[in-house]
């Protein structure tokens, strides 16, 4: 049992894809591959899957910028994101009349990290509610899909 | 309100000292962008907030601002193409972001800024492939390295999408924990869907990785660029990671997809072991139909490492010599490997 990040839905063992579309993954603390939840053996270097407490987070845009050992679970991995956005269908039609700002980025945190709660008895609550935020806080602030991105920006042209 | 300062670029190339740092969207310059080794944009460093990422301006398109003196006409020709560079490359971006590996370095933001457009990615440090340092790695790690990148390049090609510019400088090497290393691969600046070619004379690359089709494309021959293109380039890289060198092509032919187009294909370092000289040879094959894939590529190296295993359980290997004191310590067990080991 995983609860997904995004939507905060609990999803069996078997499915690596929430039915809100987001992936559950772990990365590979030898080789940085991202391996679905399902894969107990890293099919890349042969190293096992850490308990949840021991998964590094993971940033989707990052590539190899794991941060601390310590995180609940993963932070979400790229998301089963939409197909991909024509720009033009949705952008031509504002983009000449739109004001010339730079793009915005918010559109894209959707993607809230969380971990199984269930399995983080040694953490208070509390302690795991603010590492969330922050962990939240950095999502937000350095991380965006660029499909969400996109949509966001919807190339600001006058 | 907007309080960006106005880019005046200028002043791009003035000395750090005087350098004034800017905002681009929502991003801090705070040093020069540099056209150094690039030809169709300047690149830098920028922050938001603590974070620093790599940045990169284009040269062009450039979006025509008021301050541009053009007939409506023209200016809504110059929009148009904008749009439709934006279209398509925001398109081919979006589909690397969905094949993350864990370990593509993708986008993170591409965004048009004034009159220009700008893509965000992460920081990397790492430094590129060094066959140097590769050649002490023993072979499961070689195999590591090369298990890595047939899968990030098999996740690309499912996705349709051609890096096209394969080469040691965009395969970058990481230690991860534990002294072992892992690679990132950068910079898809000449990618392409395989649906969707560049026009010939806009084919990117470095032509000493150029797949033999990618050439027939550009001389406006009949060919077919697919992901296909980057499984030659690797085969390359390959025969450097397992063995240090280039494949060796007669004086005649100064790249090896000339030799292969010639059917005189390039020699194999004749130590290799069979399977890994099939493996390569299967790689390079001239007609891409006959080549393998990136995924039939990755299967093979997990085949063959299974074998490897298997073999180092029948018959485990002699102790392993001391490390000389010059080798890493932090990697010792790592980079230990004699020649021996290699196979
Ligand atoms: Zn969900
Ligand atoms: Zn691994």
């Amino acid at each position: 049992m995983w609860i997904c990040s995004k939507c905060k839905r609990g999803n069996s063992d078997t499915v690596s894809v929430c039915s809100c579309g987001a992936q559950h993954m772990w990365v590979c603390a030898t080789c940085e591959t991202l391996n679905p939840y399902t894969v107990g053996i890293c099919p890349i270097c042969g190293a096992r899957k850490p308990a949840p407490q021991e998964q590094q987070s993971w940033n989707p845009n990052m590539a190899g910028s794991m941060t601390g050992t310590q995180q609940a679970a993963p932070a979400p991995q790229v998301q089963a994101a939409p197909a991909p956005v024509p720009v033009s269908q949705s952008a031509a039609p504002v983009s000449r009349t739109a004001a010339p700002t730079p793009q915005a980025m918010t559109t894209a945190a959707t993607a809230a990290p969380a971990g199984s709660s269930s399995e983080l008895s040694e953490e208070s609550e509390a302690a795991m509610r603010k590492r969330k935020r922050l962990r939240m806080g950095l999502i937000i602030a350095n991380v965006a899909l660029l499909a969400a991105n996109v949509i966001g920006i919807i190339i600001v042209m006058r | 309100m907007d309080k960006r300062l106005t880019v005046d670029h200028s002043h791009e190339e003035k000395p750090p000292a005087e350098f004034q740092p800017y905002d681009i969207g929502e991003y801090t310059l705070k040093a020069p962008l540099t056209s150094n080794k690039s030809g169709f944009s300047k690149w830098g460093f920028c922050w938001k907030g603590d974070t620093e990422f790599f940045i990169k301006e284009f040269l062009s398109p450039v979006y025509p601002d008021d301050s541009v003196e053009l007939s409506a006409a023209m200016r809504e020709k110059r929009i148009d193409e904008c749009v439709r560079w934006f279209d398509s490359k925001s398109r081919i971006y979006n589909t690397i972001v969905q094949a993350q590996t864990g370990n593509l370095v993708v986008p993170i933001s591409f965004f048009k800024y004034e009159s220009r457009f700008y893509l965000v990615t992460q920081k990397v440090s790492e430094s590129a492939m060094d066959f140097a340092v590769l050649n002490r790695f023993d072979m499961a790690h070689k195999l590591i390295v090369m298990k890595v990148l047939a899968n990030s390049f098999a996740r690309l090609a499912e996705r349709n999408i051609v890096h096209a510019d394969v080469k040691p400088d965009n395969l970058l090497i990481k230690q991860t924990n534990g002294g072992f290393f892992t690679m990132k691969i950068i910079d898809f600046d000449a990618s392409y869907l395989a649906d969707q070619p560049p026009e010939p004379d806009e084919v990117q690359g470095d032509t000493v990785y150029y797949a033999p089709e990618t050439l027939l494309y550009i001389i406006g021959e009949p060919a077919h660029l697919s992901p296909k293109v980057d499984v030659f380039a690797m085969g390359i890289i390959f025969h450097q990671v397992l063995t240090g060198k280039m494949p060796v092509i007669k004086d005649e032919y100064d790249y090896i997809y000339e030799a292969v187009l010639s059917d005189d294909p390039p020699v194999l370092e004749p130590s290799l072991p069979p399977d890994y000289k099939r493996l390569l040879e299967n790689m390079l094959q001239k007609d891409p139909k006959n080549r393998l894939s990136m995924q039939q590529v990755f299967d093979e190296l997990v085949r063959l490492d299974t074998l490897r295993q298997a073999a180092e359980k029948a018959a485990p290997p002699p102790a392993v010599p001391p490390v000389q004191p010059a080798a890493a310590p932090a990697q010792a067990g790592f980079l230990n490997a004699t020649d021996d080991d290699l196979w």
